[in-house]
């Protein structure tokens, strides 16, 4: 019998124009499975997230959520996001878009407000998304995504101009989470609060892995082809190796993906 | 339940208010107490009746593709959510339209009781006479499918705009049910456009309807002259706007489903 994931990506291309975002991206998600994936600005990471969703323009490859193709998915409610603009459906208050996508993702509306509470986000209730601030948006969107509970929770940057407090909050949130994850980030630093999940970096709209992020600060990313490389990156600006214990730039080192690749480069 | 908080969110826009009721009135006001002094005081009352209805009926149409605009531009800014909403909520593309659908009308009634309003008291005070509308619940009935129309087919312009154009274009077609408005409009007023236009057409049949509804006489083939040129069915005239706005949507609910998510930043022009 063939086996099902919860999610299959296969040699995925996204395109805008003429320009590939990301190339034959391949990734596969068992049930509960939890993954990180890490690169640098403008590497391809959110554009990933958008195509998993099909929004994003696929001119090659699939998608398939559930074993079904995203393309022609419909009222599939096991799957939410934290992208702000996924809740942009009209131009409301907080407080009715939880009530109106409490409704649509049949959860009680009770789940966004103990979260909104839990974040100590009360005072955003009577505002609308442009009145917010960015830390604020992203707090919302964080909480449109965990609220219903779903088998697949996608995370583009969740902690992206939050405060102290309320990631640490968010951190405990995902650490108990049961479901499957993706979420994407440049920050290095705060992936160490998830040391069983798989790891994957993106440069360039490749994706390159599994590791662990237990092993992240094992991890070095050196120029140029090593011996002992774990996995050659090639990128525009040259080769790259991972290698493990010996390299040029220790990922143990560095808070955040971008200052690596200056490193390195 | 979704139209309940699209009611709300359009009740508040002010520029509805301002260019859909506001500017209407003043068009209406125009009309009575301005071009109304033109009219020679001892025609018969049908006359005054007559003058009366085609004026509210082409202000009323007006309002309703003023709302319809604001309506369906209001979908550009949703393309990410309506795509993710098909795809991961219980929310369908004929759901979605349906309730913008209801929320259209009870907008739309609400801005149309203020141009009757106004239409019943101007005139009557410029030509000293009781004009009031002959038959409400027609005007009602009629409102409801001009309503549905003329959100259909702007919805229909937008998704066109949103799939194949490309939102750049948006100014070119937002005024396309406005101009089409008024080009049918003064037409069916001064011309005489040819029967089976004037019944395939959902903007001159909104208007014959209208009319009819206020006056409570035959419907013109040209408004400004009354019955000379002859008359139009009004049972056509329903089947017509009623086709259309079911085709309509249901080709919107079509578009829909396929949304293309857009960047709202593709409006720019400079």
């Amino acid at each position: 019998m063939q086996h099902i994931f919860m999610l299959e990506i296969k040699d995925l291309i996204v395109s805008y124009g003429r320009r590939s975002i990301l190339k034959n991206i391949r990734l596969e998600l068992e049930y509960g499975e939890k993954v990180a994936i890490i690169g640098p600005n403008g590497s391809g990471k959110s554009t990933l997230i958008k195509a998993v969703l099909g929004i994003a323009p696929i001119s090659g490859g699939y998608v398939k959520i559930f074993n079904f193709d995203v393309k022609n998915l419909k009222n599939e409610l096991r799957v939410s996001a934290n992208l702000p603009e996924l809740y942009r459906l009209f131009n409301a208050n907080i407080k009715d878009l939880f009530k109106v996508f409490s409704m649509l993702k049949e959860v009680d509306e009770a789940a966004y407000f103990n979260l909104c509470n839990y974040f100590d986000l009360d005072d955003i209730l009577d505002k609308r998304m442009h009145e917010l601030s960015a830390g604020q948006v992203k707090m919302f969107a964080n909480i449109m995504a965990l609220a219903p509970n779903p088998k697949l929770l996608l995370l583009d940057e969740p902690f992206e101009n939050v405060d102290q407090t309320k990631r640490i909050k968010l951190i405990r949130i995902l650490q108990n989470f049961k479901e499957s994850i993706i979420l994407v980030t440049h920050e290095l630093e705060i992936l160490r609060k998830f040391p069983e999940w798989n790891l994957y970096f993106v440069l360039e709209g490749q994706l390159y892995g599994p590791f662990k992020v237990s092993d992240m600060d094992d991890l070095y990313l050196s120029k140029g082809i090593k011996e002992n490389a774990l996995m050659t990156i090639q990128t525009s600006i040259g080769i790259f190796s991972i290698t493990k214990e010996i390299g040029e730039v220790a990922l143990k080192y560095a808070t955040n993906f971008n200052q690596v690749i200056e490193e390195v480069a | 339940m979704l139209f309940s908080y699209f009611t709300k969110s359009l009740l508040r826009i002010k520029a509805l208010w301002g260019w859909g009721v506001l500017f209407m009135v003043f068009y209406l006001v125009l009309g009575a107490l301005v071009f109304g002094n033109e009219l020679p005081k001892n025609l018969p009352v049908y006359a005054y009746v007559s003058y009366t209805s085609s004026w509210y009926a082409l202000i009323n149409l007006y309002t309703l593709s003023s709302l319809a605009i604001s309506i369906s531009n209001s979908i550009m800014f949703a393309t990410y959510s309506l795509s993710y909403c098909f795809r991961f909520t219980r929310l369908k593309p004929m759901s979605y339209l349906l309730n913008f659908v209801l929320s259209s009308i009870i907008v739309g009634l609400t801005m149309s009781s203020a141009i009757m309003i106004s239409t019943y008291g101007l005139f009557s005070y410029q030509f000293n006479m009781n004009l009031a509308p002959a038959n409400l619940l027609f005007i009602a009935g009629t409102l409801v499918l001009s309503s549905i129309f003329m959100f259909a087919f702007s919805t229909l312009l937008v998704l066109l705009l949103i799939n194949y154009l490309g939102l750049r274009n948006q100014s070119f077609i937002s005024f396309i049910p406005l101009l089409l408005g008024f080009g049918f409009g003064f037409g069916q007023l001064y011309l005489s456009l040819p029967t089976l236009l004037l019944y395939a057409s959902p903007f001159t049949a909104a208007i014959g309807l209208l009319y009819h509804g206020y006056s409570g006489l035959s419907v013109p083939v040209t408004l400004a002259i009354g019955l000379d040129n002859g008359s139009l069915d009004v049972n056509y005239l329903i089947i017509s706007l009623a086709s259309w706005a079911a085709i309509l949507l249901l080709i919107d609910s079509y578009f829909l489903s396929r949304i293309k998510p857009r960047m709202i930043e593709e409006m720019r022009q400079i």
